[in-house]
């Protein structure tokens, strides 16, 4: 392997630490069997279209609340849908509800925090009091606030979640930029007469993101429940579209009745935070730099 | 200015104002090329000025090697990063004084004409080789930059140049090590990388601040030695800092000795060895451990708290010579042999033993 490299000195020298770490990764097996579970739920969300055996928004009034049978394996709700489709359609809006807040806060607060911790000074000290003030409500409330200026819907919920996310991450990339910019190899970096604007994407920035990394992954799954929480008020997904929460939020006058129709979103909920836990929990082992020597 | 105060003050410590200091150090024929004069450095702290560094002047002639040791706080790494300009800039520290280099003040440059002096015509090799290192980065790279940043060649060029100084800092199996990230490496590789990196684009001077420290001995004396081939092969000034005087014997053509951000005694290496005139060289000399020598000698006390530094000598609460007058006045760095500056009124001590 390392002949191979020699011979082409100008290959990208990236491959062998990811490799390392995607090994490392692969000897964590609950992680491996979370990522599978993920990778699976992401498929059948792809092609919901395809898998779904009915349509998830059709009533079907000669089937109201069924338990499952061979014609609707999980059963019907009390308008007939099928509920196994409700939940592979739920399975899109989930996973989306938790991936792109999560991205939205990403790319706000990592040049955000990196500003903030590098350079410091009254920039940092105003973004910090900020991020504290909302740092002090808790995230579903931040969440359920902003989702009520905005306006019920799937997207402003999603908004809502980016939005009420920042202050963690930013705080984070701030901490994480702050303490990267105190290493000697920094400062070998400035006494090898390289510009600040370059230390700060070129040395710092790529040396930031391991913390911020594992902080996504368990955003992920908040991002998840909070989502299923709006929609279980109202807030988010609007009906007749399924989603996890919602489906959870229709199912509950029927909780002594039909149990089952509130367990299934809720055992999904249940699987797919777990998994992306215990996948973040494995990347953080990974990528853990004890363990790299 | 600086003469000015420098002569009232030797005329104070009784000695003729004819020997200031600034014509001794100029007895050296060819021309210096970093000259520091009455660098000062101080820290504002919460209980007032903190002065890390008192007035300090030495001269480094082109591929001379000039050591700086003390103990930790004696201000010999403030000194450095000063030259560098590596100091927090603002009200994190005060700095005075003139730093000439190839004739340019280097205190009066723009941020962007040091960022292009440093890594090109200055050099600087730290500390901690397990630290130093962008771990984010291959080997490869991290020496490619330095080249490509301050000579704008093509990669492909800055890469066989980063090739060839890992060659030249003799690192086993080069070809492998370009495309290793730093954390396979060990403390005395990656010094070794730290130092390629410094010679990239063969600098003038390099300031190697306790390169050694972090590194067990026999790889200390490999650094030494592959420094002082290197400072041949490349005829570049060498500002080495350490607090460890063997270290220093085996390279260092002159040394200065620092105590509470002073130079107290500056001499050629053979001299400043077999003839130390000032009580705390000879108490650091004492202090090295050689076979035969059944219990080492210490210096009594500790080294003065920087924010009230006693008056008079900053030694004399540690010095057996000690007499009533150092206590009053404090001593300048006057001549006591011919190219031996001692800051102690009582030098040169034969006379007094």
């Amino acid at each position: 392997m390392a002949d191979a490299v020699v011979t082409s000195p100008l290959a990208p020298a990236t491959s062998r630490i990811r490799n390392r770490t995607i090994r490392r990764f692969l000897t964590h097996r609950p992680a491996v069997v979370g990522l599978c579970i993920l990778v699976f739920v992401a498929l059948v969300a792809i092609f919901a279209p395809i898998v779904a055996p009915y349509d998830p928004i059709k009533s079907d009034f000669s089937a109201i609340r069924q338990g499952p049978s061979a014609l609707h394996w999980m059963g019907t709700d009390e308008l007939g849908r099928d509920l196994l489709s409700r939940l592979i359609y739920g399975a899109r809006t989930s996973l989306m509800a938790g991936v792109l807040p999560v991205s939205l806060a990403l790319i706000i607060s990592i040049p955000l925090g990196l500003l903030s911790g590098y350079v410091g000074g009254f920039l940092d000290t105003v973004l910090m009091r900020i991020t504290d003030a909302l740092l002090a409500i808790p995230f579903l409330v931040l969440a359920i606030a902003l989702t009520a200026v905005l306006g019920p819907g799937l997207y402003n919920a999603m908004l809502a979640i980016g939005v009420a996310a920042i202050p963690v991450f930013l705080r984070l990339s701030r901490g994480s930029a702050l303490a990267v910019s105190k290493e000697d190899y920094i400062e070998a970096a400035r006494a090898g007469g390289n510009s600040s604007l370059r230390i700060a994407f070129k040395h710092v920035l790529p040396n930031m993101i391991p913390p911020l990394f594992v902080q996504a992954t368990l955003t992920v799954a908040t991002a998840i429940i909070v989502e299923a929480s709006l929609s279980f008020l109202g807030l988010g997904q609007r009906p007749p579209a399924p989603s996890w929460g919602s489906m959870l939020n229709e199912s509950q006058r029927f909780l002594t009745t039909m149990p089952l129709m509130s367990l299934w979103p809720g055992l999904a909920i249940f699987m797919v935070v777990m998994s992306i836990n215990i996948v973040g929990d494995g990347i953080r082992d990974a990528m853990d730099p004890r363990h790299k020597s | 200015m600086h003469n000015g105060t420098q002569t009232l003050r030797s005329s104070a410590a009784g000695v003729s104002p004819s020997e200031t200091f600034a014509e001794v150090s100029t007895v050296s024929a060819a021309a210096p090329l970093m000259s520091v004069r009455d660098l000062r450095v101080s820290f504002p702290s919460e209980d007032g000025l903190v002065p890390a560094v008192r007035g300090v002047s030495f001269n480094v002639l082109p591929g001379q090697c000039f050591g700086i040791v003390g103990e930790s706080g004696s201000g010999k790494s403030v000194t450095s990063l000063a030259l560098m300009g590596l100091l927090p800039p603002g009200p994190g520290s005060i700095i005075e004084g003139e730093v000439n280099f190839g004739g340019r003040d280097l205190r009066r440059l723009r941020p962007e004409q040091m960022r292009k002096l440093c890594g090109s015509e200055i050099a600087m090799v730290f500390q901690e080789p397990m630290t130093s290192l962008n771990p984010a980065f291959t080997v490869g790279d991290q020496i490619a930059e330095v080249v490509v940043t301050h000579e704008h060649v093509s990669v492909r060029a800055a890469r066989a140049r980063a090739l060839e100084l890992l060659k030249e800092v003799r690192i086993a199996a080069p070809e492998r090590r370009l495309d290793e990230y730093p954390h396979r490496l060990s403390g005395g590789m990656r010094q070794r990388v730290m130092i390629a990196i410094a010679l990239a684009c063969r600098p003038k001077m390099l300031i190697a601040d306790e390169p050694t420290t972090a590194l067990d001995v026999t790889v200390q004396a490999q650094i030494m030695e592959l420094l002082r081939v290197l400072q041949g092969e490349y005829g570049m000034s060498i500002i080495l800092i350490s607090h460890n005087l063997g270290v220093m014997s085996e390279i260092a053509d002159e040394i200065a000795v620092m105590y509470a951000g002073r130079i107290v005694e500056q001499a050629k290496s053979a001299q400043l060895f077999e003839n130390p005139e000032h009580p705390y060289t000879i108490g650091l000399l004492g202090a090295i451990p050689m076979p035969g020598r059944k219990r080492l000698a210490s210096i009594r006390g500790r080294v003065p708290d920087l924010h009230a530094l006693p008056s008079g000598c900053t030694f004399a609460p540690r010095c057996p010579f000690v007499e009533e007058a150092c206590r009053q006045i404090e001593p300048t760095l006057h001549p006591t042999d011919l190219q031996h500056l001692t800051a102690c009124r009582r030098a040169p001590l034969d006379r007094v033993l």
